[in-house]
């Protein structure tokens, strides 16, 4: 690890001019399981670190009835998957959180840095997507609100400046007849990071069968987490069935862009998009029939 | 076995208390006043010359005490078998990861700072990465074309062949008549099998701490396996006498697993320490562990057997390229004894082996438990289902009926003593008979099941010494120089020191091992040899410090020493046990304290010092056909120590869709001879199943142009405990073949337990899914695409 300056500031607006005076030299530390496994490998050297994690006030889970969930960025994913109140209205959410990493890491790794480090793995990313989550984003000049659908540009690549910080990500009240599953697939199983990620949202309409709104994102096989539009719309308004879910899980993995990796070659990878998009709508389906 | 109190026990691990509460130390706790830390910068190529090195910029950083480079270390090389290494490149590197400079600085960061500062320029060389292009006559490239002018060690003496430039051995074998076999034989079947590089994963990576005396001594602290092997390559590097190089065992060692048999930091560590006369700690960080730490031998084996149609085996011909890398270093060791994992299960009248250890320019292997045999009962035990399979039988009943029984003669010529492997097989077989019928589980997942055999030697010769001490309290204390690497051998070789003087471990204590002061033991704690060879060893050393008690006893209460015995610290005779004194009265102080107050002397020697030596000697044996001559054999010559036995059976569930193998079940019995702690001997078995179905399933050191790409445990991937089956579908059995030459009749046990699983797991997925994958490792792609081909798509 090279040398560099530390701060440890206790509010938003210290954080924030800090970051403004050292813009890029600078680098923002949360939980620091990305952060500092790059700095240890050199791949990232920044001459100033500034550690959020004292800023308690960004450590929260707040449920509104119109504005839906509020996750402040210092949220752990421990908490993302522990608590009651989210396991009852986003399972969805509470459900991905159990499959990220080991317990240690979860206790640590932080809502804001795996969405900011923006890895095509991170596993928040796709089911937040599909929930149509917003990212804010401030700086001493005031803030914005991103969607997360437009907030990853590449793999570590995202609109965030230099000089912002992501403070909170916003999830709306989803419809009701609203499930949604997440499929990660690995190499070994277990604490690992994913090789194929799929996140289906689906929305029954209340009287019929068929599906009034389908979200399908990938996860590590495309450069950024990515909706599969074309699989979405073959499904949206028809009654549901194993052939059309196949298809649609066919047109998915011809969306997706894997690349071979040590990981796994784009070929394989291609065909466990199909299989995890398939078992993922299914499944998704077949909790709607229970879904409020 | 009867009449034992503390051999045969579960007795809780003397270590567990100092581990559980972080108190163990290892070396990477120790610090020496003044200490220096080193640091090494590696060659990014596979094969090239170094045209510069400047230093200047990174001599001058403040905390910078010295920077060595290829100039300045012996012109000598270095190696176990082959002299072939330099401490640092001099003016070739051969792999990514050879070590071309290092730094002594004040503290780690400071020398990797340096490191960065040092400005090598190369010129680049073609390289050479496959096994099989590297063994061909004419290969493109030659990893060492000094080869035939290189010094050669004398253990294992070595067989170049010319034609091969590539090849510093091979190993040969030959038994019967193969070309007759395989005309009698009613099939024939071949195949191709591979293994893959995978490393040790110890907790500890490897470290040391070198300290150059201003007598031109050496004193040395090691995270190792082998006090006095080390001593031995440091003597030969620096032309030393063994008096002038002292190994000091850092207390635990956090794992080894056959890797820190070789001089990974020691020799650099030296170097540094010489410069700057101050210690000097180095070590590995796990990035390097990986690409210079050495890992398993990768094989590439074509084996060829004849079989009976009722499955009598009839000839056996194995060709065998063992991938070394760019340094010998165990490699010709490797090869010589990876045969024996071919020797020591299945009667065979007519075999023939050639194995070959080959350089390429990928990084260095070293030792790993099961040193070879592993590899070769990859391909045996696999080879012996697709056998079973093309002539109907069942696979266990074809096992069966070829396995070597107690007095056959194997295909060395040696006569099989202590093999419990049926035993094994029938224990693993009836409990596997137990499980589900069908193979259908719902979706995409299929059941099967499947077995494999497995064995391991241990290497000989071993010489173990071991001395006890009589303390005037009562207490035992045994010195000897096995390696406290986690597998718990000071347990034991208390239990064996505590059964002997009738007394508990608790009066036991053992001593950390250092070559100046506790004796000799050839090869350290590796082959399994420990508690055979050190067992027996202080079994020896105790019963002569018995013997000079009753001599001083026997005095004392009038009777004759071959009366007397001694229990819970007290002597007594046998047919009179109220006469009896205790060990704590044959003391007294020098100025004689009055009685009953522990004292220190004793007379007539001043202290009670027993002293035992074992040797384990090997039969000679023919260089050219591995045969022992038969007058030896008869005489009870043997190949090895003794052999210890496993079989290992396993249920899986495979996903057709994924590939994806998940190991449900493992039922795993070996032959220990006599379980000394079979608690003990469980968690070997259990270790060695969780290493072995992650070197089947994941392992895998990756190399692109020889550059390690996944040096790190988010992409290496070792088995977790979410991987292992549930702990109640882990089924042990202790089997006892006793030896005649074991403590107690036991045999080691750590190698073994790794041998059988890799085959049985491939076995077990053939029979749900019907794909035979003959690479390691069996990844969920490498299976997904087996299923695709088998279907045609
Ligand atoms: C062993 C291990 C296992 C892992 N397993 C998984 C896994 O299964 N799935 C997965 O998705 N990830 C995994 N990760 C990666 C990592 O844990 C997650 O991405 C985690 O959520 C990162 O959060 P953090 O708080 O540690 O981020 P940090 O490391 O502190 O920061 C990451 C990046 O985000 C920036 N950043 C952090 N917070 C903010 C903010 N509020 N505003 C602006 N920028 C910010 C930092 O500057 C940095 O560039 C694993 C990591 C390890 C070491």
């Amino acid at each position: 690890m090279g040398p560099f300056e530390y701060f440890e500031p206790e509010t938003v607006e210290i954080t924030l001019s800090l970051l403004r005076k050292y813009s890029d030299t600078a680098k923002v530390c949360a939980g620091g399981t990305d952060l500092v496994v790059r700095m240890r490998k050199r791949a990232l050297n920044p001459q100033f670190l500034i550690c959020i994690a004292g800023i308690r006030e960004l450590d929260y889970l707040g449920f509104e009835d119109e504005r839906g969930l509020r996750i402040g960025c210092l949220t752990t994913i421990r908490t993302i998957e522990r608590s009651p109140e989210l396991k009852e209205r986003y399972p969805m959410l509470s459900e991905v959180a159990t499959r990220f990493g080991s317990i240690a890491i979860r206790n640590v790794a932080t809502i804001g840095g795996n969405l900011c480090n923006a890895l095509p793995s991170a596993d928040m990313a796709p089911m937040l997507i599909a929930l149509s989550a917003k990212a804010k984003l401030v700086s001493i000049d005031g803030e914005r609100i991103v969607p997360l659908q437009d907030f990853f540009t590449g793999p570590g690549k995202t609109v965030l400046r230099a000089d912002e910080l992501l403070v909170e990500v916003q999830v709306p009240t989803p419809p009701p007849h609203t499930s949604g599953v997440y499929q990660k697939y690995t190499t070994r199983g277990g604490e690992e990071l994913a090789v194929v990620g799929v996140a289906a949202v689906v929305t029954r309409g209340s009287r019929n069968e068929s599906c009034t709104d389908v979200r399908i994102v990938l996860g590590t096989v495309v450069p950024a987490p990515m909706r599969a539009e074309k699989a979405e719309a073959i499904l949206k308004g028809k009654i549901v069935d194993d052939e059309i879910v196949e298809k649609a899980s066919d047109i998915a993995a011809d969306e997706s862009r894997p690349r071979d990796s040590i990981r796994g070659s784009a070929d394989y990878r291609r065909e466990m998009v199909r299989v995890l998009t398939r078992d993922a709508l299914r499944q998704a389906f077949e909790r709607t029939q229970s879904a409020r | 076995m009867a009449g034992h109190s503390v051999v045969g026990k579960s007795i809780i691990r003397l270590d567990a208390l100092d581990k559980v509460t972080g108190k163990a130390k290892y070396c990477e706790d120790l610090k020496l006043p003044g200490m220096l830390y080193g640091k090494v910068l590696r060659s990014p190529y596979p094969h090239a010359h170094i045209t510069s090195i400047d230093t200047s910029r990174a001599e001058n950083i403040s905390g910078v005490r010295a920077v060595i480079t290829g100039r300045d270390v012996p012109e000598k090389r270095y190696g176990p078998s082959v002299f072939d290494q330099h401490t640092l490149a001099r003016r070739v590197v051969r792999y990514v990861g050879d070590p071309v400079a290092a730094v002594a600085a004040d503290s780690v960061e400071v020398a990797e700072r340096a490191l960065g500062l040092l400005k090598v320029e190369y010129e680049k060389l073609p390289a050479i990465f496959d096994i099989e292009e590297a063994w061909e006559k004419n290969p493109p490239v030659i990893v060492h074309r000094d080869l035939p002018k290189y010094e050669l060690g004398k253990f294992p003496p070595l067989r170049l062949v010319p034609d091969r430039p590539n090849v510093c051995h091979l190993r040969m074998l030959r038994h019967g008549d193969v070309e007759r076999g395989f005309k009698e034989a009613d099939l024939i079947v071949e195949n191709k099998f591979t293994t893959t590089r995978i490393q040790h994963c110890p907790f500890e990576p490897h470290g040391s701490i070198a300290q150059a005396e201003s007598d031109g001594s050496l004193t040395i602290w090691a995270g190792r396996q082998s006090i006095f092997l080390a001593r031995q390559y440091l003597c030969k590097l620096f032309d030393l006498l063994p008096s002038q190089v002292r190994v000091i065992a850092s207390h635990y060692i956090g794992g080894g697993f056959g890797s820190k048999v070789t001089l990974y930091t020691e020799p650099i560590g030296v170097m540094l320490s010489m410069k700057t006369g101050r210690p000097v700690k180095l070590t590995f960080s796990r990035e390097e562990m990986f690409s210079s730490g050495g890992t398993r031998i990768p094989f590439v084996i074509r084996i060829r057997d004849g079989v009976k149609k009722d499955g009598t085996l009839v000839a056996r011909d194995m060709e065998m390229l063992l991938g070394m890398g760019a340094y010998a270093g165990s490699g010709p060791l490797i090869t010589r004894n990876c045969i024996y994992g071919a020797v020591a299960t299945y009667r065979i009248p007519n075999a023939k082996i050639d194995a070959y250890a080959v350089y390429t320019n990928e990084p260095p292997v070293t030792s790993f438990r099961g040193f070879g045999s592993s590899q070769v009962l990859w391909a045996i035990e696999s080879q012996m289902d697709v056998i079973a399979e093309e002539l109907g039988l069942d696979a266990v009943e074809l096992r069966r009926k070829n396995l070597l029984e107690e007095g056959d003669t194997n295909i060395t010529g040696e006569i099989v003593h202590s093999i419990g492997i049926r035993e094994c097989l029938d224990k693993v077989a009836e409990s596997l008979e137990g499980s589900p019928k069908s193979k259908m589980e719902g979706g995409p997942w299929r059941r099967g099941k499947g077995l494999a055999l497995g064995n391991k030697y241990s290497m000989a010769p071993t010489a173990a010494v071991a001395i006890v001490k009589v303390k005037g309290d009562g207490t035992i204390e045994v010195h000897e120089s096995a390696d406290e690497i986690g597998q718990g051998c000071h347990t034991v070789l208390a239990q064996i020191a505590a059964e002997e003087f009738g007394v508990s471990v608790d009066e036991v204590k053992m001593v950390w091992g250092d070559t100046a002061f506790t004796p000799y033991f050839s090869r350290g704690s590796t082959s399994q040899r420990t508690t055979f060879n050190v067992g027996n060893a202080i079994r020896l050393a105790c019963q002569d410090a018995k013997r000079q008690i009753f001599e001083i006893a026997a005095e004392k209460v009038h009777a004759q020493i071959q009366d007397m015995d001694i229990k819970d610290g007290a002597i007594y005779v046998r047919s009179d046990p109220s006469q009896r004194i205790s060990v704590t009265e044959l003391f007294t102080s020098e100025r004689a304290l009055s009685p009953g107050e522990f004292g220190d002397y004793v007379e007539p020697s001043a202290e009670i010092l027993g002293k035992g030596v074992w040797v384990t000697r090997p039969a000679p044996s023919d260089p050219e056909t591995a045969q022992i001559p038969e007058n030896v054999a008869r005489m009870g010559g043997r190949l090895a120590g003794f052999f210890g036995y496993g079989v290992q059976g396993v249920e899986v569930l495979v996903n057709i869709e994924t590939g994806e193998v998940k190991v449900e079940k493992v039922v795993a019995a070996s032959d220990v001879g006599y379980p000394l702690n079979p608690k003990m001997c469980e968690q070997q078995i259990e270790g060695g199943v969780a290493m072995g179905i992650g070197s089947a399933l994941w392992e895998e050191v990756a190399l692109d142009k020889g550059k390690v790409v996944n040096p790190n445990f988010g992409n290496y991937k070792i088995v977790t405990s979410i991987n292992m089956p549930k702990i109640e579908n882990v089924k042990v059995f202790l089997v006892s073949a006793p030896h005649k030459e074991g403590p107690y009749g036991a045999k080691g046990t750590g190698e073994t337990q790794m041998t059988p699983t890799a085959p049985a797991v491939a076995n077990a997925i053939y029979n749900a899914v019907g794909v035979r994958i003959k690479d390691l490792p069996i990844t969920r792609e490498r299976v997904f695409r087996v299923l695709r081909e088998k279907a045609g798509g």
